[in-house]
């Protein structure tokens, strides 16, 4: 079966160009979004502006955020997430150079499912893709 | 500064001294005044009655002259009276001048002549009671004689007159240099007082200006403090970031180009994978000091170091189990701080004198424990002598060190042995200082080279401000 897409959203291309390979990396099959900031990110989950078409532009199963990006942060889409009944059940995991406990508090109190801090090394990478591939696809069951 | 201070204490003892002085004189001199004053009172009480003397000295002539030539009894009264009248008086004029030989001798001149008088009168008055008339001569010798008298009374009265005339001069003078002295005095002291005004007006401006400079200074130490704390954090902080990307793209090159790397370019890339760890590994370490030094986010509470050492050995069980390490530790007191960094303050010191042991001899590390006053604190110039103080030991049979690196080993990132040889990057005794430091401590390295080294730690007792 087709797996509904993932969402990323990161400002940094080369966070988000590691990410993509190492979803690659690990064979998966799982089709990726990719979004550089807040702003873009409600406008996919909303298919406004660049995002209309929405049998290309699916509402995600799973989202990855960055916490500091421009324009809206992931505090915010969090929030703004939680407090609109159409994208309250997608997860969100967090995914941040932030290790700070403050941070990881905050996220888990918005609504964040899960908070990961970015590894240093891409073999780290690897592991957290395969992780999360194995947990949410396979153990986990997503909302239809 | 203190020899300021005692001069202005010396000025002050001396004003009060002056004072005390011139408080005595003047009461002295009221006192002298007094005194002069009673003596004058008295001397004329003196000359009024030899006046009244010399007065009933003539009014007995006057009688004997009346009955003489008169003949009436009445007169015999008069006389006798009068004879009275001049014993008393003399009785009390020699009593009133029993200090003055002189004067005495001249009463009793008077009193001779005053003998001879009545011895005259009643020679004529007998005459005159018998013949019934008068005996010329013994009326004129009468009146030479009691004018004898007068004379001599007048001589004691000038004498005493005299007397008075030099109590006077004599209080004058007195006066006048009392007078300079108690002038002098004043000058004096109000002189002493104006100079230690002076002294104590200037030293408080100077300290003002102290007072002044040193807020300007701490103020512009807080702001640079926390801008290097900001620095510090933000700086590594940001190095992270593009550390991070290296390390990863480094790692996926070889992970990803495996097939068609060839020895070399596999070995440069565990070599960048290598270097960028020990640089993440320095950055996290100057994060963590960062923090420590940023005070806002410490919270102090009652840390019981007995139980903290425990957790401390339990951290380090597999490293002790692996040196053969054997560790004592006295019993330890109970102490209010931050918790986790005395934890690490104890992890770093044991671990480092368990990882600078010698080869091949098992780690033997004592930890002695006993509280003291700051008086008996030798070597540490800032200990306060008269508060308590928790002295904790941590002694080794280690490498040790030279003892002139005693202070540069707590410096952040010096190291004092090769990578190669300790693995490390150099923060733990900075951390160790700083966290002493933060408690209010302080924190010593004594070391013979290859004799182990001993850490001295003093942390102020809490119950001192209580």
């Amino acid at each position: 079966m087709k797996h509904l897409p993932i969402l990323i959203a990161d400002d940094d291309e080369d966070d988000r160009f590691l990410i993509k390979a190492a979803f690659e990396e690990c064979g998966s099959d799982i089709p990726l979004f990719f979004v550089q900031d807040g702003l873009e990110l409600m406008q996919y989950l909303n298919n406004e502006n660049a995002y209309t078409d929405a049998s290309v532009y699916k509402q995600p199963s799973l989202i990855l955020l960055d916490l500091n990006m421009p324009k809206k942060d992931g505090r915010e889409i969090i929030q703004e997430m939680r407090a609109n009944s159409n994208f309250k059940a997608i997860p969100i995991v967090v995914l941040s150079t932030s290790n700070a406990p403050s941070d990881i508090k905050t996220c888990y109190e918005l609504g964040a499912n899960s908070f990961i801090t970015k590894p240093s090394s891409f073999e780290g990478l690897l592991e957290i893709i395969k992780n999360l591939q194995q947990f949410w696809f396979v153990t986990a069951s997503l909302p239809q | 500064m203190y020899n300021s201070l005692r001069n202005v204490v010396i000025l002050f003892a001396g004003s009060i001294v002056l004072l005390g002085m011139l408080s005595f004189s003047a009461y002295q001199e009221v006192r002298e005044s007094l005194e002069y004053a009673r003596s004058v009172e008295y001397m004329h009480i003196i000359q009024h009655e030899a006046e009244r003397l010399g007065a009933t000295v003539k009014e007995l002539e006057n009688c004997h002259k009346g009955y003489v030539y008169k003949q009436e009894a009445e007169y015999l009264n008069l006389i006798f009276a009068s004879k009275e009248q001049i014993i008393r008086l003399l009785t009390t004029l020699q009593q009133r001048v029993k200090d003055n030989d002189s004067q005495l001798a001249r009463l009793e001149a008077f009193k001779r002549g005053f003998r001879r008088h009545i011895a005259i009168l009643n020679s004529s008055i007998r005459y005159t009671r018998a013949e019934n008339k008068v005996d010329e001569l013994a009326v004129s010798k009468s009146q030479i004689q009691a004018n004898q008298m007068l004379r001599d009374l007048s001589s004691f009265q000038n004498y005493q007159k005299q007397l008075l005339s030099v109590r006077g001069m004599q209080k004058d003078q007195t006066d006048n240099q009392m007078s300079r002295k108690m002038f002098l005095f004043a000058l004096f002291t109000v002189l002493l007082l104006l100079v230690s005004f002076g002294l104590i007006f200037s030293e408080l401006r100077k300290r003002i200006t102290f007072q002044d400079e040193l807020e300007r200074k701490i103020e512009e130490l807080k702001r640079s403090n926390s801008e290097l704390e900001q620095f510090a954090y933000v700086a590594s902080h940001d190095m992270q970031e593009p550390l991070r990307k290296i390390r990863a793209f480094s790692d996926m090159l070889l992970i990803r180009q495996r097939a068609v790397l060839n020895e070399d370019g596999k070995s440069t890339l565990q070599k960048i994978a290598k270097s960028s760890e020990r640089l993440q590994n320095l950055i996290n370490d100057l994060l963590a000091f960062s923090r420590l030094v940023n005070k806002n986010a410490q919270n102090v509470e009652t840390v019981s170091l007995d139980t903290l050492l425990s957790e401390v050995l339990k951290d380090l069980s597999m490293l002790t189990i692996e040196k053969n390490a054997i560790i004592e530790y006295d019993h330890l007191p109970t102490i209010s701080g931050v918790s986790f960094q005395l934890h690490q303050l104890f992890l770093n010191l044991i671990s480092n004198a368990l990882k600078f042991s010698k080869n091949g001899i098992a780690p033997h590390i004592t930890i002695r424990y006993r509280l003291l006053l700051g008086s008996k604190i030798f070597n540490i110039q800032e200990v306060k002598p008269f508060l308590t103080y928790h002295e904790i030991t941590i002694s080794d049979n280690g490498i040790g060190f030279e003892q002139e690196y005693a202070d540069k080993i707590f410096m952040i990132f010096q190291r004092l042995h090769a990578k190669s040889q300790f693995e490390g990057t150099g923060i733990g005794l900075a951390v160790c200082k700083r966290v002493v430091t933060n408690h209010n401590g302080y924190i010593k390295a004594e070391s013979v080279p290859n004799h182990g080294a001993t850490f001295t730690i003093y942390l102020p007792n809490n119950r001192n401000e209580e």
